[in-house]
């Protein structure tokens, strides 16, 4: 009896611990259970409508937030009353961490909104569905993008995902501190811009900077645009890496010659608390602090909603004396549409990447998110085109100047390898020769 | 024959009581050992089929200066921050034990920042070590100290970090109080009789009373530090915006820690072949420390008498 009783209460603790492993399981087969009961079915179970005409579901990620995460919402609610064959169901996922797990664990979402860059990198990982064969078959008419648009989300010849919207950078440049300057007029070239960032930077008794005139801040345009408007390139056509550039060194030395004659320890105090203060109502621009900003179309709008007074006009990014041409080269980055190679339902995906990225889809994206078109047809909307700062956007992107993103498995690396290149040169601990050098030993390898 | 059967019976009895713990031990612990060392040696990205490569991740992460570079960086925190936390909790554990009115205020006060989530705690900090506007450079210059860019410049942001550490070592204090109360108060006034001050009843009879305890949190604390990684991800995530990009590790590569390294290498360059073969030689390094340290600690324990 004794014997029987112990069994039994061990066995039940074995059970108990079996089925806590096993819940989520069982949970799934339920749930599973009570769809087919009610006539839904999971997006997995079959790859064309069902025959009771009930929708299939299509799960799509999306890493915007807060009212960001609400346009997307609404875009998908007009998805769904579109047409009835699939039901998209949203999701705020910001951890790209948990779109890797997802993939690996056999739950992918069918659609995921990523950057264009981590569409490389997932193609060239194996986890992106290629849309081609679904462009071929509908002969989908892949022009109404922009060639740029349409050259970021395309591999090998092959496409790996929509366009959504687009992204550039260009120089917003502060009327008032311009004309304390001397200047009536912005920049055309970097020696102008250096010369009138000179004239405009104040320094207090201590040495603090008070007005930044050289648009060293935010890092990532000096690291990009500060870069393209010599015509340097951290990578070239073929998607080599390429930090032996003549441009970056040109770049930098002027970079170098503007933190000499400041002080690095006084630049770098202005911006530390431009970044802590950035794209808030003390954001350094909007206070009226840096002559010259290199930023996103969004920066219109942020300045409205913080009442910000500073008279601002926005123009091309220069180019050089020597390269005028380079007037406007600037980064070029989609938010793009992919259908991982784990999906459930494919058809489904494909099928709502088709709209979201369409006249339809895109001009609500594009509206609620503040991010520049992919497709044309949007560039002379009169909605997009009201929004604070589009049309000056509008007509940098009409000429094709962007800097596409290289075809590199290992571009994140590379990335974190110049960062830490840079930050040597603007401590002083190495000189731009000395840094590029170093760097071009260190990314030898890359793929 | 019957007792062998007896205890057969209690054996198997024993296994099927513990096997809840014996099930939960094979699928979340061993299983993810054996599986991060069979990844170890394959090339592998989380999501596809892993592949052979043999010992090839091993050879990488031996020529990789980032992995020395964050494993001296870990090494930094463990062995600077360690030491100065264990004294600052002391000292205010030794603050808290005195008799005076509002302790219980006090000893609250101490230990709060405990309790704060790391993430909201690290957000305050970011804005008190702004160069302009932050408190920490502020303080300094009512002293005539023009502070650092503390999270700009390479050469500050260890010690930042640092900072931030003492203001989180409530638990540590408790269990620091916790030692120093019993600690029989017959050894101080047979000392005080002796003609002991207060300095010399501290080191010959404090400190030899609660050496035991304060090793046994150098050695947490230093394994803790080796797993340092939520601080630094946010502030150099709060920081991406200034340089772009996700995957990087302060000024200089000067924050990047090692298990920070080995999440980049895992989920941001989907390497997850190299993170493993990293994160064994982790368990290495950490299992060398913990026998080196649990042996200096039975002898700390020895000469003290204890048992």
């Amino acid at each position: 009896m004794k014997r029987a009783i112990s069994i039994i209460m061990a066995a039940g603790m074995a059970a108990l611990a079996v089925t806590g492993c096993g819940s989520s399981s069982s949970t799934q087969a339920t749930t599973a259970q009570t769809t087919a009961a009610s006539g839904e079915t999971t997006s997995g179970e079959t790859s064309a409508p069902a025959e009771n005409k009930e929708a299939q579901v299509i799960t799509f990620w999306y890493n915007n937030t807060g009212d960001e995460a609400a346009v997307y919402e609404k875009a998908i609610s007009e998805y769904n009353a579109s047409q009835s064959n699939y039901k998209v169901e949203g999701l705020s996922v910001t951890d790209a961490q948990k779109v890797i797990v997802a993939m690996s664990s056999n739950e992918s979402p069918d659609v995921i909104k990523i950057s264009n860059q981590t569409v490389v990198q997932y193609q060239k990982n194996g986890l992106l569905e290629s849309l081609q064969p679904y462009a071929d078959k509908e002969s989908f008419d892949s022009s109404i993008y922009s060639e740029q648009a349409m050259n970021a989300n395309t591999i090998d010849r092959a496409i790996y995902a929509l366009p959504l919207d687009a992204y550039t950078i260009q120089m917003y440049y502060n009327k008032e501190l311009l004309k304390e300057a001397g200047y009536t007029e912005p920049p055309k070239t970097m020696e102008e811009m250096y010369e009138m960032a000179v004239k405009a930077t104040k320094v207090d008794g201590s040495g603090n900077i008070e007005v930044l005139g050289y648009p060293l801040f935010p890092y990532a345009s000096a690291r990009q645009e500060l870069i393209y408007g010599f015509g340097g390139r951290w990578w070239d056509e073929e998607s080599n890496v390429t930090p032996d550039n003549a441009g970056i060194l040109e770049s930098l030395n002027m970079n170098v010659k503007y933190r000499d004659q400041f002080g690095g320890k006084a630049l770098d105090g202005f911006i530390g608390t431009a970044n802590t203060n950035r794209y808030t109502e003390q954001d350094m621009f909007f206070q009226g602090k840096q002559l010259f900003r290199l930023d996103g179309s969004w920066l219109p709008t942020m300045m409205k909603n913080f009442k910000s007074t500073v008279d601002y006009g926005i123009t091309l990014i220069p180019g050089t004396q020597a390269n005028p041409e380079l007037r406007g080269t600037s980064r070029y980055e989609t938010d793009s549409v992919a259908v991982p190679a784990m999906a459930k339902n494919k058809d489904g995906a494909w099928d709502f990447t088709k709209w979201l990225c369409s006249q339809e889809g895109a001009k609500i994206i594009d509206l609620g998110t503040g991010n520049l078109p992919a497709v044309k047809a949007l560039y002379d909307d009169a909605d997009i085109k009201a929004v604070p700062g589009f049309t000056e956007f509008i007509d940098a992107l009409k000429q094709e100047k962007g800097i596409q993103y290289p075809v590199m498995a290992d571009y994140d690396e590379y990335i974190s390898m110049i960062n830490a290149t840079l930050d040597t040169v603007y401590s002083g601990s190495k000189t731009p020769e000395e840094a590029l050098k170093a760097l071009a030993g260190q990314s030898a390898n890359l793929k | 024959m019957k007792g062998r059967n007896a205890t057969q019976r209690d054996f198997i009895n024993g296994l099927l009581f513990s096997s809840p713990w014996i099930l939960g031990f094979l699928a979340f612990s061993v299983y993810p050992l054996i599986s991060s060392l069979y990844y170890s040696l394959t090339k592998f990205n989380a999501v596809t089929a892993p592949q052979w490569v043999g010992l090839d991740n091993y050879k990488d992460i031996f020529s990789d200066p980032l992995v020395w570079k964050s494993l001296g960086n870990t090494l930094f925190m463990a062995f600077v921050s360690t030491p100065i936390n264990l004294f600052v909790a002391l000292l205010l554990a030794s603050i808290v034990c005195a008799d005076f009115k509002g302790r219980g205020f006090v000893r609250t006060a101490f230990f709060l920042p405990s309790v704060i989530p790391m993430v909201a705690a690290t957000m305050v900090w970011i804005w008190m070590f702004d160069p302009t506007y932050g408190y920490i450079n502020n303080v300094l210059s009512w002293f005539g100290i023009s502070g650092p860019a503390w999270l700009m410049d390479a050469h500050y942001t260890k010690w930042a970090l640092v900072l931030m550490g003492t203001w989180n070592t409530g638990t540590m204090m408790l269990v620091c109080m916790s030692a120093l109360q019993s600690v029989p108060r017959s050894y101080y006034e047979s000392a005080e009789i002796d003609g002991a001050g207060k300095v010399a009843r501290f080191f010959y009879i404090t400190v030899p009373c609660i050496a035991h305890v304060l090793v046994y949190q150098a050695i947490l604390s230093t394994i803790n530090a080796f797993q340092y990684f939520q601080q630094v991800y946010i502030i150099i995530s709060a920081n991406a915006g200034v340089k772009g990009g996700s995957a990087a590790g302060g000024p200089e590569n000067s924050i990047l820690m090692y298990p920070l390294y080995v999440f980049h290498n895992a989920f941001t360059y989907l390497k997850m072949g190299k993170a493993s073969a990293m994160a064994w030689l982790l368990f290495i390094i950490v299992a060398i420390l913990t026998v080196f340290m649990t042996k200096v600690t039975r002898k700390v324990t020895e000469n003290a008498g204890g048992e």
